[in-house]
């Protein structure tokens, strides 16, 4: 009877630990593939004009893959464009030409286990050549 | 059938046969999380492998320099003219890119150099979805840089490169790349990323 529940409780806890493992590991992918997606969009907003810049705010990406067999990040139930990525831009700062913006691009996403967010953000100003 | 110095025979047949499962059981589990490690190592191989060849591109791309590039030619010298180093534009997907670079491909390297960053694909390898060569690997090759406007040098960047593309839209390349690092009992572990790279100085 001892030896039973002995045999129980420590098969209980490596399957704990291996059901830990596993999500851990499923996170671990989730976040690396946000914090990229994050890190391309906060590229391509800095090729964006300045004087468009503006044109990007609540503007959504898709948070896809190119492993096969691995899909993307889907978007939480209550996003309104199904996209888990989005842009913010703020205005922080204006003086005459000289403006200065904040993007903010973010990841919301419905992981394996619960929702997850990640978000960058960049000041973004005019470039003088 | 008890001793009064130590144990019966049924005690030790009992003790024995719930032992040796138990014995199983740990090393079968010390063998899978031993092959576990070995394809996380592989994994970060391939993986850190990736970035590392992200990094050095981005590196180049940043600030690199695109348009049509016109050496005049010297007095009495058949040398000299307009050389376009700059192809493609638009929205294609392509295996090959040109550009100047503002930054030393190499230690020791001049800067200013003309880049072409190309995906070469393995003899005996086709663009088919197929293992062609029988290595494990599908459709692999190679990315290098050609160094020069004729491409007299080439040097490999990153192997085991199953498929490279860039795509070239306002301003901003981006790469889709996926390598694949040979892991054990000839397990494939593969990595891809798709980064995109604003240039700075177009």
């Amino acid at each position: 009877m001892i030896a039973a529940i002995v045999a129980g409780t420590a098969l209980g806890a490596l399957a704990s630990v291996l059901i830990g493992q596993a999500h851990v590991s499923d996170l671990d992918r989730e976040v690396e593939l946000a914090f990229r997606a994050v890190k391309n969009a906060l590229e391509e907003a800095r090729a964006t004009p300045v004087s468009r810049l503006y044109e990007l705010d609540g503007a959504g990406f898709a948070i896809d893959s190119i492993e096969e067999g691995r899909g993307g990040l889907a978007s939480l139930d209550n996003d309104a464009d199904k996209l888990p990525g989005s842009l913010s831009v703020t205005l922080v700062e204006q003086d005459g030409d000289h403006v200065i913006y904040r993007v903010t691009a973010r990841a919301d996403w419905k992981g394996k286990t619960r929702a997850r967010s990640f978000a960058l953000e960049s000041l973004v100003s005019r470039r003088y050549r | 059938m008890t001793t009064a110095d130590g144990f019966a025979k049924v005690e030790l047949s009992i003790g024995l046969s719930l032992a040796i499962p138990l014995l199983f059981a740990v090393l079968s589990l010390a063998h899978s999380f031993s092959k576990a490690d070995e394809r996380a190592q592989s994994a970060v191989s391939a993986k850190g492998q990736l970035e590392d060849t992200f990094d050095r591109i981005q590196r180049l791309l940043t600030s690199a320099s695109w348009g049509s590039l016109r050496v005049p030619a010297e007095a009495g010298s058949e040398d000299g003219g307009d050389i376009s180093w700059t192809y493609p534009r638009g929205r294609a997907r392509t295996s090959a890119i040109r550009f100047e670079s503002m930054v030393d491909v190499m230690p020791g390297e001049d800067t200013g150099q003309i880049l072409t960053l190309r995906f070469v694909r393995e003899r005996g390898e086709k663009p088919d979805d197929q293992d062609n060569d029988g290595d494990g690997l599908v459709d692999e090759g190679r990315v290098q840089f050609e160094i020069g406007p004729d491409s007299a040098r080439a040097v490999s960047l990153v192997q085991q490169v199953e498929a490279c593309s860039f795509l070239i839209a306002d301003g901003v390349v981006t790469i889709a790349m996926k390598v694949a690092v040979p892991g054990p009992e000839r397990r494939i572990e593969r990595a891809g990323q798709r980064r995109s790279v604003w240039l700075r100085n177009p």
